[in-house]
Protein backbone atom coordinates (compact mmCIF):
# COMPACT_ATOMS: atom_id res chain seq x y z
CA UNK A 1 0.00 0.00 0.00
CA UNK A 2 1.40 3.45 -0.97
CA UNK A 3 1.91 5.72 2.04
CA UNK A 4 2.71 9.65 1.31
CA UNK A 5 4.18 11.79 4.50
CA UNK A 6 3.44 15.50 4.76
CA UNK A 7 5.95 16.67 6.85
CA UNK A 8 4.83 19.80 7.01
CA UNK A 9 2.05 20.48 9.54
CA UNK A 10 0.57 23.75 8.42
CA UNK A 11 0.17 22.11 5.11
CA UNK A 12 -1.24 18.82 6.04
CA UNK A 13 -3.63 20.64 8.48
CA UNK A 14 -4.45 22.85 5.62
CA UNK A 15 -5.34 20.03 3.27
CA UNK A 16 -7.65 18.03 6.01
CA UNK A 17 -9.87 21.05 6.61
CA UNK A 18 -10.36 21.87 2.87
CA UNK A 19 -11.23 17.89 2.11
CA UNK A 20 -13.47 18.09 5.32
CA UNK A 21 -15.36 20.97 4.49
CA UNK A 22 -16.24 19.61 0.87
CA UNK A 23 -17.11 16.78 2.60
CA UNK A 24 -14.43 14.30 1.08
CA UNK A 25 -10.72 12.56 1.56
CA UNK A 26 -7.75 13.98 1.11
CA UNK A 27 -6.96 11.71 -1.15
CA UNK A 28 -9.89 12.83 -3.31
CA UNK A 29 -9.00 16.24 -2.76
CA UNK A 30 -5.00 15.76 -4.08
CA UNK A 31 -6.20 14.03 -7.19
CA UNK A 32 -8.86 16.65 -8.21
CA UNK A 33 -6.17 18.98 -8.21
CA UNK A 34 -3.96 17.00 -10.23
CA UNK A 35 -6.86 16.66 -12.81
CA UNK A 36 -7.06 20.36 -12.89
CA UNK A 37 -3.43 21.49 -12.76
CA UNK A 38 -2.84 17.84 -15.34
CA UNK A 39 -5.84 17.37 -17.81
CA UNK A 40 -5.54 13.56 -18.92
CA UNK A 41 -5.09 14.54 -22.39
CA UNK A 42 -1.51 15.15 -21.69
CA UNK A 43 -0.95 12.40 -19.78
CA UNK A 44 -1.01 9.87 -23.11
CA UNK A 45 0.79 11.99 -25.30
CA UNK A 46 3.84 10.43 -26.53
CA UNK A 47 6.32 13.03 -27.18
CA UNK A 48 6.65 14.94 -30.21
CA UNK A 49 7.96 14.54 -33.43
CA UNK A 50 8.03 10.82 -33.30
CA UNK A 51 6.83 8.12 -34.68
CA UNK A 52 4.36 7.31 -31.60
CA UNK A 53 2.95 10.86 -31.89
CA UNK A 54 2.64 10.07 -35.64
CA UNK A 55 0.23 6.81 -34.29
CA UNK A 56 -1.44 8.98 -31.31
CA UNK A 57 -2.73 11.63 -33.51
CA UNK A 58 -3.83 9.13 -36.31
CA UNK A 59 -5.97 7.55 -33.86
CA UNK A 60 -7.07 10.50 -32.44
CA UNK A 61 -8.05 12.24 -35.91
CA UNK A 62 -9.85 8.82 -36.63
CA UNK A 63 -10.36 9.49 -40.20
CA UNK A 64 -12.12 7.27 -42.34
CA UNK A 65 -13.24 5.36 -39.68
CA UNK A 66 -16.74 4.97 -41.03
CA UNK A 67 -15.22 4.66 -44.56
CA UNK A 68 -15.47 1.66 -46.98
CA UNK A 69 -11.75 -0.70 -46.38
CA UNK A 70 -9.88 1.11 -49.26
CA UNK A 71 -6.39 -0.40 -51.20
CA UNK A 72 -5.56 3.21 -51.72
CA UNK A 73 -2.24 2.89 -50.19
CA UNK A 74 -0.99 -0.25 -52.49
CA UNK A 75 -1.86 1.53 -55.57
CA UNK A 76 -0.93 5.65 -54.49
CA UNK A 77 2.05 5.45 -57.18
CA UNK A 78 -0.35 4.67 -60.14
CA UNK A 79 -2.91 6.87 -58.77
CA UNK A 80 -0.64 9.90 -58.00
CA UNK A 81 0.44 9.29 -61.93
CA UNK A 82 -2.85 9.15 -63.53
CA UNK A 83 -5.81 10.56 -61.54
CA UNK A 84 -3.60 13.31 -59.83
CA UNK A 85 -2.61 15.34 -62.90
CA UNK A 86 -6.10 15.08 -64.50
CA UNK A 87 -7.23 16.57 -60.90
CA UNK A 88 -4.84 19.77 -61.00
CA UNK A 89 -5.91 20.35 -64.60
CA UNK A 90 -9.26 20.33 -64.14
CA UNK A 91 -8.81 22.77 -61.34
CA UNK A 92 -6.62 25.08 -63.55
CA UNK A 93 -9.53 24.68 -66.18
CA UNK A 94 -12.09 25.84 -63.48
CA UNK A 95 -9.76 28.47 -62.46
CA UNK A 96 -9.39 29.68 -65.83
CA UNK A 97 -12.85 29.44 -66.50
CA UNK A 98 -13.79 31.53 -63.39
CA UNK A 99 -11.52 34.57 -64.29
CA UNK B 1 21.85 9.38 -32.74
CA UNK B 2 18.64 7.60 -34.05
CA UNK B 3 18.58 7.16 -37.57
CA UNK B 4 15.82 9.83 -39.32
CA UNK B 5 13.33 8.00 -41.66
CA UNK B 6 12.09 9.87 -44.61
CA UNK B 7 8.19 9.05 -44.96
CA UNK B 8 6.84 9.03 -48.51
CA UNK B 9 3.15 9.65 -48.97
CA UNK B 10 1.65 6.40 -49.19
CA UNK B 11 3.01 5.52 -45.88
CA UNK B 12 1.82 8.98 -44.55
CA UNK B 13 -1.91 8.04 -46.10
CA UNK B 14 -1.94 4.49 -44.72
CA UNK B 15 -1.25 5.62 -41.24
CA UNK B 16 -4.04 8.89 -41.29
CA UNK B 17 -6.62 6.80 -43.31
CA UNK B 18 -8.18 3.72 -40.35
CA UNK B 19 -9.78 2.18 -42.80
CA UNK B 20 -6.72 1.62 -45.57
CA UNK B 21 -5.22 -1.66 -46.31
CA UNK B 22 -1.67 -1.26 -44.81
CA UNK B 23 -3.09 1.37 -42.07
CA UNK B 24 -2.65 -1.45 -39.04
CA UNK B 25 0.98 -2.24 -41.11
CA UNK B 26 1.92 1.18 -40.59
CA UNK B 27 0.73 1.64 -36.89
CA UNK B 28 2.64 -1.51 -36.34
CA UNK B 29 6.17 -0.34 -37.73
CA UNK B 30 5.31 3.02 -35.51
CA UNK B 31 5.13 1.35 -32.31
CA UNK B 32 8.22 -0.63 -32.84
CA UNK B 33 10.63 1.91 -34.72
CA UNK B 34 12.58 4.54 -32.77
CA UNK B 35 14.25 6.46 -34.83
CA UNK B 36 12.81 10.16 -36.05
CA UNK B 37 10.62 10.67 -39.07
CA UNK B 38 10.84 13.05 -41.68
CA UNK B 39 8.09 14.22 -43.52
CA UNK B 40 9.63 16.08 -47.12
CA UNK B 41 7.09 18.93 -47.63
CA UNK B 42 6.22 18.13 -51.34
CA UNK B 43 4.40 14.85 -50.30
CA UNK B 44 1.87 16.56 -48.87
CA UNK B 45 -0.37 18.11 -51.69
CA UNK B 46 0.16 14.35 -52.81
CA UNK B 47 -1.43 12.84 -49.57
CA UNK B 48 -4.28 15.62 -49.45
CA UNK B 49 -5.53 14.42 -53.18
CA UNK B 50 -5.77 11.35 -51.89
CA UNK B 51 -7.46 12.12 -48.78
CA UNK B 52 -9.56 13.98 -51.24
CA UNK B 53 -10.13 11.22 -53.36
CA UNK B 54 -11.28 8.98 -50.97
CA UNK B 55 -12.95 10.81 -48.28
CA UNK B 56 -13.73 13.87 -49.61
CA UNK B 57 -12.29 17.87 -49.71
CA UNK B 58 -12.65 17.95 -45.83
CA UNK B 59 -11.14 15.05 -44.65
CA UNK B 60 -7.84 17.11 -45.78
CA UNK B 61 -8.21 19.57 -43.15
CA UNK B 62 -8.89 16.62 -40.40
CA UNK B 63 -5.05 15.17 -42.29
CA UNK B 64 -3.81 18.12 -41.47
CA UNK B 65 -4.56 19.01 -38.13
CA UNK B 66 -3.59 15.18 -37.01
CA UNK B 67 -0.43 15.75 -39.09
CA UNK B 68 0.03 19.55 -36.96
CA UNK B 69 -0.48 17.32 -33.80
CA UNK B 70 2.54 14.98 -34.57
CA UNK B 71 5.16 18.07 -34.94
CA UNK B 72 7.03 16.04 -36.85
CA UNK B 73 9.35 17.93 -38.83
CA UNK B 74 9.15 19.19 -42.58
CA UNK B 75 11.82 19.09 -44.60
CA UNK B 76 11.76 21.44 -47.83
CA UNK B 77 13.28 21.71 -51.17
CA UNK B 78 15.81 24.44 -52.76
CA UNK B 79 16.86 25.24 -56.20
CA UNK B 80 19.63 22.87 -55.67
CA UNK B 81 17.50 19.41 -54.81
CA UNK B 82 15.76 20.96 -58.23
CA UNK B 83 18.88 20.52 -60.17
CA UNK B 84 19.90 17.45 -58.71
CA UNK B 85 16.57 15.74 -59.10
CA UNK B 86 16.63 17.16 -62.88
CA UNK B 87 19.72 15.49 -62.99
CA UNK B 88 18.58 12.02 -61.74
CA UNK B 89 15.24 12.55 -64.30
CA UNK B 90 17.92 12.83 -67.27
CA UNK B 91 20.37 10.34 -66.47
CA UNK B 92 17.21 7.56 -65.72
CA UNK B 93 14.88 8.59 -68.45
CA UNK B 94 13.07 5.12 -69.06
CA UNK B 95 12.64 4.73 -64.83
CA UNK B 96 10.18 8.06 -65.51
CA UNK B 97 10.46 9.36 -62.12
CA UNK B 98 8.28 11.84 -60.93
CA UNK B 99 9.41 14.74 -58.99
CA UNK B 100 8.67 13.82 -55.91
CA UNK B 101 10.56 10.08 -56.18
CA UNK B 102 13.20 12.53 -57.20
CA UNK B 103 13.73 14.99 -54.70
CA UNK B 104 13.57 12.22 -52.56
CA UNK B 105 16.65 10.61 -53.79
CA UNK B 106 17.92 14.04 -53.43
CA UNK B 107 17.15 14.14 -49.83
CA UNK B 108 18.57 10.84 -48.92
CA UNK B 109 21.96 12.05 -50.70
CA UNK B 110 22.33 14.49 -48.80
CA UNK B 111 21.55 12.88 -45.43
CA UNK B 112 23.96 10.39 -45.87
CA UNK B 113 24.84 7.74 -43.82
CA UNK B 114 23.37 6.64 -41.00
CA UNK B 115 21.51 9.76 -40.37
CA UNK B 116 18.93 9.31 -43.16
CA UNK B 117 17.51 6.29 -44.84
CA UNK B 118 13.90 5.44 -46.14
CA UNK B 119 11.68 3.41 -45.03
CA UNK B 120 12.29 -0.21 -46.04
CA UNK B 121 12.35 -3.34 -45.18
CA UNK B 122 9.55 -6.31 -45.54
CA UNK B 123 7.24 -4.08 -43.03
CA UNK B 124 6.88 -1.97 -45.91
CA UNK B 125 6.61 -4.12 -48.87
CA UNK B 126 3.64 -1.91 -50.28
CA UNK B 127 6.54 0.13 -51.12
CA UNK B 128 8.03 -1.65 -53.74
CA UNK B 129 7.89 0.27 -56.13
CA UNK B 130 9.97 3.38 -54.53
CA UNK B 131 12.64 0.98 -52.64
CA UNK B 132 13.34 -0.45 -56.54
CA UNK B 133 13.69 2.97 -58.00
CA UNK B 134 15.64 4.98 -55.21
CA UNK B 135 17.51 2.19 -54.47
CA UNK B 136 18.55 1.31 -58.27
CA UNK B 137 20.02 4.52 -58.11
CA UNK B 138 21.25 5.44 -54.62
CA UNK B 139 22.54 2.82 -53.06
CA UNK B 140 24.09 2.69 -49.18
Amino acid sequence: MAELVIRDERLARKLYDIAHRENRSVEDLLESLLAERYPQSSDDRPAPGTFAALNWAAQKAGIGRDASPTDTSEHSREILETEYTDYLKRRMDEQSNSD
Amino acid sequence: MNNQILIDSSFLFAIFHSRDKNHLRAVEFNAKTTNAPLVPDITLPEVSFLFVRDLGYYSIGEFLAGLIATQIPLIGLNMIDIQRAHEIMKTYPDAKFDLVDTCIMRFLNDCGSPKSVLLTGEILAFFVLNIVKIWSCCPD
